[in-house]
């Protein structure tokens, strides 16, 4: 696993399922669940590197299944081996899965009402917030004069527009890295 | 459709798709609306459902299981989604035995810087869509300030803006 070699604090089960069950809570798609992760895990109880965190997130966009799935998988493995990869699966979605079945229920009094407006117009920009901060805060190590915001700048460019394959991008991204950047990457001075 | 055949398809879909979620929303809309087993609105309801509720925005794919085959088949939707997630343990235990070599290095340098520009890219769509009036930007913005500004934790945060743009929208309403 990415990073392996350091030593780590392990968690306990119950521990992992509140982490990825507060993950599970945010809103914003996968990003949003990752900014809680990256909170919980990187900045609060650094049990993780945001470079590993980062690590697994962009190897996770490759797998052919929902890129916080596999991330779930390979962070609930690394801190509480197979049982761990449960935990937080089940965690992260029992969320979102309950407010999905619950709406679905009530698809004849909601899909025409103004409810879905109200969510539009707040929910979802106060996601984005953390769509943003997310990306900033992971993104910290990267924003250096280097030939890896270059790659940064035109892979944004690139995944922007309409269309366009995420998996095809990064892995665009991994090869040419493999060609252009060989070499670990120099360490962000403090 | 029986469940069997719903299972399969998401599972293809999401094989042929490579994780990218507008891939698999297009060729379900294809298979599902255009074969008349859901109506459009149907569909386009479970997956806003997908963007406005909690977690992944592939929990929509739960909704649309509930809409063919009940509980159980939203249950099954989102087992079925999953389970290709484990393949990252074989693919990490690979990386483990050639991370030190330097065009491996390299690869995961281009694949971070990537994956970085991406969740930019992912952004900029996400605030196309949603920031499309006053509400909204006060919304983000407060969202941004609560965060960076006043150090409140994430949901705090969120749910902070959130609550006043739902205060906003309903003032706006009475005038």
């Amino acid at each position: 696993m990415a990073e392996s070699a350091e030593p780590r604090p392990r968690l306990s089960l119950g521990q992992l399922f509140w982490i990825f069950f507060k993950g599970g809570c945010a809103f914003g798609g996968g990003l949003g669940v990752l900014g809680l992760l990256q909170e919980e895990l990187v900045t609060l109880r650094r049990i993780l590197p945001d470079k590993e965190l980062l690590t697994l997130w962009s190897i996770g966009r490759l797998m052919p299944s929902g890129t916080m799935t596999a991330v779930a998988v390979a962070v609930g493995y690394r801190l509480c081996g197979f049982a761990g990869t449960v935990a937080a699966l089940i965690a992260m979605i029992v969320p979102g899965f309950t407010c999905v079945i619950v709406l679905t229920i009530a698809y004849g009094y909601l899909a025409h009402g103004a409810v879905l407006d109200y969510i539009n117009a707040t929910l979802l920009p106060a996601a984005l917030g953390i769509v943003v901060v997310s990306a900033v805060r992971l993104a910290r190590p990267l924003f250096r004069i280097s030939l890896d915001l270059v790659f940064v700048a035109i892979s944004g460019v690139v995944a922007a527009i309409p269309n366009v394959s995420p998996a095809l991008v990064i892995l665009a991204g991994g090869v040419a890295g493999a060609i252009f950047l060989r070499g670990p990457a120099k360490e962000a001075k403090p | 459709m029986s469940l069997g055949q719903f299972l399969l398809t998401i599972a293809v879909y999401n094989m042929l798709a490579f994780g990218n979620g507008s891939a698999v929303l297009a060729l379900l809309q294809h298979r599902l609306v255009d074969g008349h087993i859901l109506g459009i609105d149907q569909f386009l309801y479970a997956y806003a459902l997908g963007r406005v509720t909690p977690g992944q925005n592939n929990l929509y794919l739960a909704s649309v299981g509930y809409m063919i085959a009940g509980i159980i088949g939203a249950l099954a939707a989102i087992v079925a989604i999953q389970i290709p997630g484990y393949l990252v343990l074989p693919v990490l235990k690979g990386y483990e035995r050639v991370r030190e070599q330097r065009a491996v290095q390299g690869f995961i340098r281009g694949l971070t810087a990537a994956s970085v520009g991406l969740m930019f890219a992912v952004a900029y769509r996400i605030g196309v869509e949603a920031l499309t009036g006053l509400i909204p930007w006060v919304v983000f913005a407060a969202t941004l300030a609560l965060i960076f500004l006043a150090r409140r934790g994430l949901l705090l945060g969120m749910v902070g803006a959130a609550g006043l743009g739902v205060a906003l929208k309903f003032a706006l309403s009475l005038i």
